[in-house]
This record gives structure tokens, sequence and C-alpha cells, in this order.
């Protein structure tokens, strides 16, 4: 059988491993080199840069080295890999255990149609991945067609059997796993994303931070141009600060919009029986698969910034794997309308609703929200008032009670047959579902002042990648909750 | 009193717990309390200039805070302190102030320890520890005994799935 070939990846691998270990070795070289500069002409030196190529030489053979002992081979529902010169490493993968195939190709990969596959295994840490650094695009296709297919589906139906059996409500389950729906994101939608994705703050800092370093260097002929262009008969400091910022604020937001783009383009998510695929970017592709019952709960995340246009994001708390690229492989969908919404779920994840209506926390629970977040500015003020110009935090009191009467507003809770629902602000406002079946368990908790008044704080835990997440509503109305737990308890 | 739900969970932890948390919170106390009796006796005299009434603000603070730690707060955890293990779920109820409590369904259990010091050793309990995949929960001072025969029921109780994971 073909399949069981034993197979070596595409030859790329020597130059990537190369190239890797030649970059790596370089900045030790160069500090060693600043560190003697003193003493020795630099031009000295740089004669005999020529001596850098026996270390490109051996680092080269001993990739052509590595790339010859590394071999791999596919069959019976086990990945066989084989690597090491003196210490002979081999290992067995069985593809019940894979986790996800990550496939990702960067520009020089692209050129020669290689990728690299990444899989990883239930158990997290360094040792429960295998990279395969090159290989041909169509082989890392057929290697995760292989290790996501064949007996697993068998073993996975009759684990769908099984929960029918106990669950006694899998009929509409059999039609929904037969769906096969893709979505891509415009480029438009991408641009919209980034413009509103607020990481241009993050940037401007950096921006800001290295701008005042290297400020000192602009000479001053050009600022003084600059002011007198930009404002004439003005010389004031607070203006060409202002100017400045301004300027710089606009710079990285729109840095931070070009960087958005390039990393998402092409954003699209494919729903085929139990998986997702999802890929992303234009220089460097990434591509991952996601089986649908690793999803411990969807979070639709409206931002700040884009909840006044209607738009939102859709993030997966996922189980399992996914340490370092854990940013990325949360996200469903970076950009939507709101309005979208429900048919998008209802395209890809069918499993998951918007329920139709929420039940908001009662009007008493208003001034426990605004006590929270007022409270909490008032404490901040008070010692300030003894600082001069300390009345002017005096201007945090307002948005405290903006922010305590919209998280009031956001709070609400609903449940159906199998999904709980959570609506909630902290900054963001979020909207969580979650089945039954994928709570870890479920609390609930309230003060005296809170049991005076009927109300109860509820909370619930789901499996996340790094470890537990727990979602939380404030102030539910005690008959809310108590329905809440019925639900998660009646069994 | 109103909680949550009227019904609250049947089974109490062990009443021994009284006196194992009334000894521990005054070994605590004894020990916090090193810290002002040392700045009595030796810094003070040290540095002639700093005055004793930090020193006995100190000791104060801490035996304010072990009466409370060693007898009033144990009345109250024990009076809260409720839990239930049935076919199917673990409810616990556990709070001073803020009462909580956690609803764990069987089959999200992962595994299920008992531990105990050397204090809870003496008085023959121990602590009951019910890990799922996300959390953690404990069920504190129940008699040695009651946590290994939990431990078993537990254990028999929650069936391994893979389903979701």
């Amino acid at each position: 059988m073909k399949m069981s070939d034993i197979k070596r990846q595409h030859p790329l691998m020597i130059i990537m491993e190369a190239v890797r270990s030649f970059v790596y070795m370089l900045p030790p070289v160069f500090l060693f080199l600043l560190s003697i500069s003193e003493d020795i002409e630099l031009s000295a030196v740089l004669s005999y840069i020529w001596i850098l190529v026996i270390p490109a030489v051996a680092f080269f053979a001993l990739s052509t080295l590595r790339w010859y002992l590394y071999t791999y081979s596919y069959e019976e529902g086990y990945l066989h890999i084989k690597r090491g010169l003196v210490f002979k490493k081999e290992r067995s993968l069985k593809k019940e255990r894979v986790q996800t195939v990550n496939i990702r190709t960067g520009l020089l990969q692209r050129l020669l149609d290689v990728a690299t596959v990444r899989i990883e295994t239930a158990g997290g840490g360094m040792e429960s991945e295998v990279i395969l650094k090159a290989v041909k695009m169509e082989e890392a296709q057929r290697i995760r067609s292989y290790l996501e297919s064949g007996p697993k589906s068998k073993s996975y139906t009759t684990d769908e059997e099984s929960t029918k059996t106990t669950s006694g409500t899998g009929s509409e389950h059999d039609t929904e796993y037969g769906i096969t729906a893709s979505y891509v994101l415009p480029m438009r939608e991408i641009f919209l994303a980034g413009a509103t994705s607020g990481r241009f703050m993050l940037l401007f800092s950096f921006i800001a931070a290295a701008f005042s370093q290297f400020y000192p260097y602009i000479p001053e002929y050009i600022t003084d141009l600059l002011i007198e262009q930009l404002i004439p008969e003005s010389s004031t400091d607070i203006l060409l600060v202002v100017i400045i910022l301004l300027s710089l604020l606009i710079l990285s937001w729109l840095v931070s919009v070009l960087a958005y783009m390039v990393k998402y383009a092409n954003f699209t998510i494919h729903r085929q029986h139990e998986y997702l695929k999802i890929s992303w970017g234009l220089i460097e592709q990434k591509e991952f698969t996601l089986k649908i019952n690793r999803i411990q709960a969807l979070s639709i995340q409206e931002g700040l910034f884009r909840q006044p246009f209607g738009l939102c994001a859709i993030n997966s708390e996922v189980a399992g794997g996914g340490l370092r690229d854990q940013e990325y492989v949360t996200i469903i969908c970076p950009l939507l309308h709101k309005r979208e919404l429900a048919t998008f779920l209802e395209q890809i994840l069918p499993e998951y609703k918007i329920p139709a209506s929420m039940t908001s926390v009662p009007r008493r629970a208003r001034k426990r929200y605004l006590f929270r977040t007022v409270g909490i500015a008032i404490i901040i003020i008070l010692p300030l008032q003894l600082l001069p110009y300390g009345w002017m935090a005096l201007f945090l009191l307002l948005p405290a009670f903006i922010l305590g009467l919209s998280r009031y507003r956001a709070g609400a809770t609903s449940i159906d047959d199998k999904q709980l629902t959570f609506r909630f602000r902290n900054i963001n406002r979020y909207i969580v579902l979650m089945m039954k079946n994928h709570i870890q368990s479920l609390e609930s908790g309230s003060n005296p002042f809170q049991r005076r008044s009927d109300l109860s704080n509820i909370s619930t835990s789901v499996l996340s990648s790094p470890s537990g997440k727990t979602f939380h509503v404030d102030n539910v109305d005690d008959r809310e909750a108590k329905k809440i737990w019925k639900w998660f308890s009646g069994n | 009193m109103k909680t949550l739900l009227a019904n609250e969970p049947s089974e109490r932890i062990d009443p021994r717990a009284l006196k194992a948390w009334f000894i521990g919170g005054i070994l605590k106390g004894l020990v916090l309390l090193f810290v002002p009796v040392v700045y009595l006796v030796l810094i003070k005299d040290i540095f002639r200039s700093l005055p004793d009434i930090w020193g006995w603000i100190g000791v104060g603070v801490i035996a304010f805070y072990t009466i409370w730690d060693a007898i009033i707060a144990p009345q109250l955890r024990i009076r809260f302190w409720r839990y239930d293990i049935r076919e199917d779920e673990i409810d616990i109820q556990h709070g001073i102030f803020i009462i909580r409590r956690t609803l764990i369904p069987m089959i999200r259990v992962q595994h299920v320890d008992t531990e105990y010091g050397p204090l809870m050793r003496y008085f023959g309990l121990a602590t009951l520890r019910i890990s799922t995949a996300a959390t953690d929960h404990r069920i504190p001072a129940l008699s040695k005994e009651k946590s290994s025969q939990l431990m078993g029921e537990i254990a028999a109780l929650a069936r391994v799935s893979d389903e979701d994971v």
C-alpha cells in the first residue's frame, strides 16, 4: 500500500533549517564582536568575515543529515516518525489522539508549493506536537485528511450513538452533521475589523515611546518648519505636541489597520461535517482544522469601538492544544455585522443559536451595578483630593456611572433545551453561548445584601486552552438563577 | 435565611473540624504574634526613637484576627458548609458572608483526592478534593472514614467520558 511508504520531507527543509541555525548563531557572535570592538579595528574583523562560511557549511551539512534521518510513514491509523543520529528517536502517533492538524506556509515555502504541518495531540506541552517543517502542499493535505478520516469517523459515530442513548435527543444532530458551508470574509469587512480593532492604542504607545527616544535627533529647523507650515503665527509648544501626538495616532492607526489586513486577508471558515477549517493570511498563510466538539463555548464580543457600528467578533474557547497559536485558534470570525450573526451561526455552527429573547437582570439590580463602579471610582478619587488638581479626578465619576449603567443593561441570561447563554459587559460586551454538556460546573453566590433583595451571581466554568475559563453574570434574579440551576441539574 | 434554593444540601461536615480550626487558628495567631513581639522587645530598643504604640497596635490586630479566625469564622463556616453527593451530581455550599453554591455533574469529575495535614490527621479528619477538567472543589474536614467512603462512591459514579474533550 502506498500509504505505508517511508517518506522524507521536502529538501527545502535543509535550507530552512540551515538558515535558521545560522540566524540563531548570529546574535551571540555579534555581541561578542561588540564586546571586543574596542580592542580591535572593525575593518580588521570584517576582512575575516569569510570565516562565517565555515559554520554555514557546517550547518548545511548538519541539516542535510537531519533531513536524511528524519523519516515518516503512516499506516494502519498510526503516524510513525524516526529521527536522530546518535540518539535515535521514534514516535508513533495514533490518529484518534490527534487533536488538530495545522498547515501553514511562509513566503519562501509558497514559491515552492511547500507547507509546514503541525500535528497536535492531546496533552499540551512541547512533546505533544509533531512538526513536519516542509512537505509538498498536496502531501500536507493528504497527511491531514489521513489523520482526520477513516476509523476516526467510525469511532465518532459510535460516540454519537452513545451520547444519543444518554441524552435521548440526538435525532436532529444527524442531519446537522451532514452540513458543508463556508464563509469568506470580504476584504471590506477585514478593513473594518482592523479599523475598529483598537490595537492601534498598543501600537501607538510603542511608536510614541520610540519617537520620544528619537525626537531629540530631529533637527530643530524641521520642527520649526512644521510649525510654521501648520500653524502660522504661533509658536506654542503645546500645539506642537498635540500635532505630533495626533499624527502619531493616525500613523499607528494606519499601520495597525494595514498589519491587520495583511494578517487576516482571505479569512475563510469552512464547515464540513464535524470539522471547522479556518484559514487566513496574505504573506504567511495559516490554516487549521478544529473538531466541533472541542469547542467549549462561543463568545460573541462587541468591542467598544465596534458596538456603535453594530459589529462583533466571534471567538471560541477550545479544549486542549494550540498553546502557541492560542490567540488565533480561538477566532471563529474576526468581524461580522450583528444582523448577520444568526445566519452565520445557522450555516457554520448550527449547534449554537442566538436566543430570541433573554431575561435581563431585574431593575433592583441597577443600584448594585452602579454602586460597584461608582464606589470603586470614589475610593480612587478620595485620596487624590489631597493632591493639587485632585478635583480633576472627579471627571472619573461620569464614565464610572455610565459603565455601571451599561453593565446593568447588558446583564442577561437565557436557557433553552441544551444551551445556556450569558450576556454581560466588562468593558466590551459579550454574549457567551455554552452547551450543557460542556459546562464543567455551575456556581451561584450571594452576599447578605444580595440575599436581602433576592439577587445572586451566577457563574459557569468551561474547559479552555491554558486552564479553565469562568463566565459570570452578576445580580441575577433568584427565580432566574433557580431556573438555571434546575436546568443544569435536571437529569 | 434566604439562600438561592430553599432546600440546602443535607450533609454537614464533621463537628470535630471546629477543634481543628480552633487549634490551627491559635497556632497561626502565635506565629503572627512573633512579629510585633520582636518589634517590642528588640527593634524598638535598637532604634530608640520608635514608639511602643505600633507594637501594641500589631498585637491588638492579631488578637482580633485570631479571635475571628479561630472562633467566629469556623462557627459560621461550619454552619453554612453543606454538601450532597447524588448519583449524577455533587452539590456543595460554602461561605461566610458570600455564600456560594456549586453544582458539579458527576460525568465531569476527572479525579478525586483526599488530603490532610498533621493537625487534621490528629483529629481523624481529611479534605476531599474533587477536580473537573477546568475547576477544583473541596469538601474540608470530613471524618477519614467518610472521606474515603465518598471518594470510592464518587470514583464509582464518575464515568470516564471522552465525548466532549
